[in-house]
């Protein structure tokens, strides 16, 4: 079974209902045909195209001023004849559900949820009777009491008299309904305590696409089938690299929303993105009932990984993985070689692989082609030419291995010319290592983690706001990418230079304007001073630089990697980043 | 050319079962005309047929068999609705509308302009004299009112053929005298009229032709002063004659060989009483009539 969130198509639904409308009409015309043919014989025809052309031309002259006057008429009736007394009744029901319905132990969200399903429990059960009564009066009643006579010995068509009559029911219908959910909106917005009353706003969802990471991290389609039907309902497995992973192609300003969270004086306002999911947990072990009790622990990362899109599907297959493994966590040189290993066992032993892992490969080199391409970044386009390239000799190897497949036929597949595209996307990705790490960042920020309960009644715990102004203790390569983005500005500005040395301000600078601790602020000015004396910097025409001509990025990413910029605070190196401007970019993943 | 306002031939109606089993025919092979300008009485004891066929001119029912055009159009055309009113046997209108919403309503299904709507209710509802109980509910009317606001209703268009069913009935003597007297204005101002009533009274006093139906049959068709002439007999009027006059009369009758001659004094009906006590009483309130005092003013209709 699967589960379509498009969202709803008007045009499409009218659609579906003029056709069954119109095979309705068939029919009925087709039975009364053959009705007339029953009754009457040979004139059926005569009677029936005379019907026909009366009920067309009924059609084609309807009158708005009758049809309003017969819906005048009903709405009157309504009133005259008291059928809106079904207010009264809402009105007493609402004086006295207070009574009943607070409940200062419950939670708030629990709160907002049994107001609103008590009052449209108590509009439909009310419109219910309204409508019933209305139908009774309307038409059955004029037929009864024949007050019907002297309406249709007026120049009114049958028709008119129909859509009339129910075009005023349907008004009151509408009217009452309109009445009782204003009555209702404030009655519940009253009653509500102030900082449940955000809840009460319309939330319009925004879906995202869904896909796993296998307990091997790597990237799956669906998760664990635990006998559960619902195709988007696969489980990951806990305590392990399995992720779900939702991708958003659509967040941009009108997705942050404004929440107030907590209640007077804590009170405070949040702007970010609201996450709602509801999980489900199947347990393989029993667990106590401490362990059942306390939920599972879940955690959200906002992630922005333009390689993970790039080099995910180069996967498929056991033998591919080590290109993509390396190609995903940024190691392109140790990806190029990876890579260049491949293309030598196609080469000399092409046979090796299956021709699953041909098509796989081929499709994965496609894939990050098209990825790379709609980055449109002028320093990538080398490097995708080749990637399509390789796709392409791929696509030549594949025809050719399909031909002899299904027919039989023993053409020598290219293998060579695939494994030389191979070896020249190897030494374009060696070759523009430093431009794809630099171009392609990953983004991982971790949210704090909490617990959902095991049950589907916990659904609206795991409502997270998750607010724009993020900040968290960046990874390595997240404070490789903040510190060389600083610097280099920096240095542009002579900001880190005084004299022959490095700016004495510098500590200062990176606290007030970079947010850095001052603990980190002072590691990282002494690490910059040890650089200097070290020679691995220098300070030419008043601006520090890094001696081999290596860009910031590649200097301090050294730096980490030689764990040189441990942090010196318990909290890590905490950076701040903007959820719009800064994960967005380049897409926006919470895993 | 003819001048005739409705045209039926060989009309049958057969009321049938579910099953389609015969159960009553109703009407049978009825043919007459009815002229532009006159007003014709549709006659019969219960279950003649008056009302079906009736109903079938007005296409609530459809035919068996046979024909009908009414202004020259097919019963069962809903246009000829434009220029006919119908006043059905008994008032079958909303009642939790007051007369001015009666009017207006009806007045919209004949797509009327406001303005026309407005001018043409104050008109009906003065001449229904409803004019004090046209804000009330017809829920509160008494049967009276219900018909006169029914009529009201049925002239709304200002019709060509008006379509009466028992128009009397329910109506006080004053209320039947008004309503005979709208009949004739209406036929005065050149409108068709068709009535079916019991009230053999009333259609001798307002009906030019009528047509007697017995168990869906027609009986008997034609003018009605043609139809009750008694063409063996004379009738003579003067005022008051004395014993000695009334002996010289007899005499000469007798020498032309006329034998049972009458003399007595004519008596008016009962409604041309109760109209003079009714109109006596408005103007001297309060004061009880004797029976000589009555006989004394009666002046043999003139009420």
């Amino acid at each position: 079974m699967d589960f379509d969130i498009r969202p709803y198509n008007l045009s499409s639904a009218a659609t579906s209902w003029m056709m069954l409308v119109g095979i309705l009409t068939l029919i009925s015309v087709g039975l009364s045909f053959v009705l007339s043919l029953a009754r009457n014989g040979g004139s059926g025809v005569a009677i029936f195209t005379r019907g026909l052309g009366s009920y067309l031309g009924d059609l084609f002259s309807l009158s708005l001023g009758r049809i309003y006057a017969l819906t005048k008429l009903t709405l009157l009736e309504a009133i005259r004849r008291k059928a809106l007394l079904v207010f009264v009744v809402f009105a007493v029901l609402l004086m006295f559900a207070g009574w009943f319905l607070t409940d200062t132990n419950s939670r708030p969200e629990l709160q907002v949820s049994i107001h609103v399903t008590f009052l449209l429990t108590a509009i439909a059960w009310l419109i219910l009777p309204a409508v019933i009564f209305l139908s009774c009066w309307a038409l059955p009643e004029d037929i009864r009491i024949r007050s019907l006579h002297t309406v249709v010995t007026k120049p009114a068509r049958r028709l008119e008299i129909v859509i009339g009559r129910m075009a005023g029911m349907g008004i009151v219908a509408c009217l009452v309904l309109v009445v009782m959910g204003v009555i209702g909106a404030v009655w519940i917005y009253r009653k509500l305590p102030e900082n449940s009353r955000s809840q009460l706003t319309c939330r319009v969802p925004v879906f995202g696409q869904l896909y796993f990471f296998d307990v091997d991290g790597q990237p799956a389609a669906t998760g664990i089938n635990v006998g559960d039907t619902w195709m988007y309902r696969s489980h990951i497995a806990g305590n392990s690299r399995a992720r779900a992973v939702w991708m958003f192609r659509d967040v941009n300003e009108s997705s942050i929303v404004r929440e107030t969270i907590g209640t007077g004086d804590e009170a405070k306002t949040v702007e970010g993105v609201k996450l709602e999911c509801r999980f489900e947990a199947f347990r393989t072990v029993k667990g106590s009932e401490k362990s059942v009790l306390q939920g599972v622990q879940a955690q959200y990362t906002l992630s922005s990984n333009p390689r993970e899109e790039a080099f995910g599907m180069l996967s498929q297959g056991e033998a591919l993985r080590p290109v993509a493994d390396a190609l995903r966590d940024g190691q392109f040189r140790n990806g190029s070689e990876r890579l260049k290993e491949l293309a030598t066992r196609v080469r000399s032993n092409p046979d090796e692989l299956r021709p699953a892992d041909y098509l796989g490969l081929q499709n994965g080199l496609a894939v990050a082609g098209v990825v790379l391409k709609e980055l449109k970044l002028p320093a990538l386009l080398p490097v995708q030419e080749k990637f399509e390239a390789a796709s392409n000799s791929g696509i030549a190897l594949i025809r050719v291995l399909q031909i002899n497949n299904t027919t039989g036929a023993t053409d020598k597949p290219p293998y060579a010319e695939f494994a030389e595209s191979l070896e020249t996307l190897a030494g374009g990705i060696l070759e523009n290592a430093d431009v794809l790490h630099e171009s392609l960042p990953k983004l991982e920020v971790p949210l704090p983690a909490f617990h959902i309960s095991e049950y589907h009644e916990g659904a609206a715990e795991n409502i997270t706001v998750v607010p724009r102004k993020l900040r968290f203790a960046a990874d390595y390569e997240t404070l490789a990418r903040f510190l060389s983005g600083i610097f280099e500005k920096w240095s542009e500005e002579g900001k880190l230079v005084e004299g022959n040395a490095i700016s004495s301000g510098l500590v200062d600078s990176l606290q007030k304007d970079a947010s850095v601790s001052p603990l980190n602020a002072e590691l990282l000015v002494t690490v910059l001073n040890e650089q200097l004396t070290a020679g691995t910097l220098k300070i030419s025409d008043g601006k520090l630089a890094v001696v081999d001509g290596r860009r910031w990025f590649a200097f301090f990413d050294d730096l980490i990697r030689k764990e040189l910029l441990i942090s010196q605070d318990t909290d890590g190196w905490l950076i701040e980043k903007d959820l719009l401007t800064d994960l967005v970019s380049n897409g926006f993943y919470a895993s | 050319m003819s001048n005739a306002v409705i045209e039926i031939r060989n009309l049958s109606k057969i009321y049938r079962d579910f099953w389609g089993r015969k159960k009553v025919q109703a009407v049978k092979s009825l043919s007459m005309d009815v002229q532009k300008g006159e007003v014709f009485g549709l006659l019969g004891p219960n279950g003649s047929g008056k009302t079906t066929t009736m109903k079938m001119l007005l296409g609530l029912l459809f035919p068996t068999s046979g024909e009908m055009t009414i202004l020259g159009k097919s019963a069962s055309d809903v246009s000829k609705n434009e220029k006919i009113g119908y006043l059905p046997e008994e008032s079958y209108l909303y009642r939790f509308l007051n007369a001015d919403e009666t009017l207006d309503f009806y007045g919209r299904l004949f797509n009327m302009s406001a303005a026309d709507r407005i001018r043409r209710s104050d008109e009906l509802i003065e001449m229904v004299g409803l004019g004090k109980a046209r804000r009330r509910q017809l829920k509160e009317y008494s049967k009276g009112m219900t018909r006169r606001i029914g009529l009201a209703q049925a002239l709304i268009n200002d019709p060509e053929l008006v379509l009466l069913d028992e128009p009397t009935s329910g109506l006080d003597p004053l209320g039947t005298r008004e309503m005979k007297d709208l009949i004739l204005r209406l036929k005065a101002q050149g409108k068709t009229v068709v009535m079916c009533s019991h009230q053999l009274a009333d259609v001798q006093d307002v009906c030019d032709r009528i047509a007697v139906l017995f168990q869906g049959e027609l009986k008997v068709l034609g003018r009605v002063d043609e139809l009750l002439e008694m063409r063996n007999e004379t009738q003579m009027r003067t005022s008051s004659l004395s014993k000695e006059a009334e002996e010289d009369i007899r005499k000469v009758l007798e020498k032309h060989n006329i034998k049972n001659a009458q003399f007595t004094s004519p008596r008016a009906d009962l409604e041309e009483l109760f109209l003079r006590t009714v109109r006596e009483s408005g103007e001297r309130p309060g004061r009880r009539f004797s029976a000589e005092e009555i006989a004394a003013s009666g002046k043999g209709g003139n009420a």
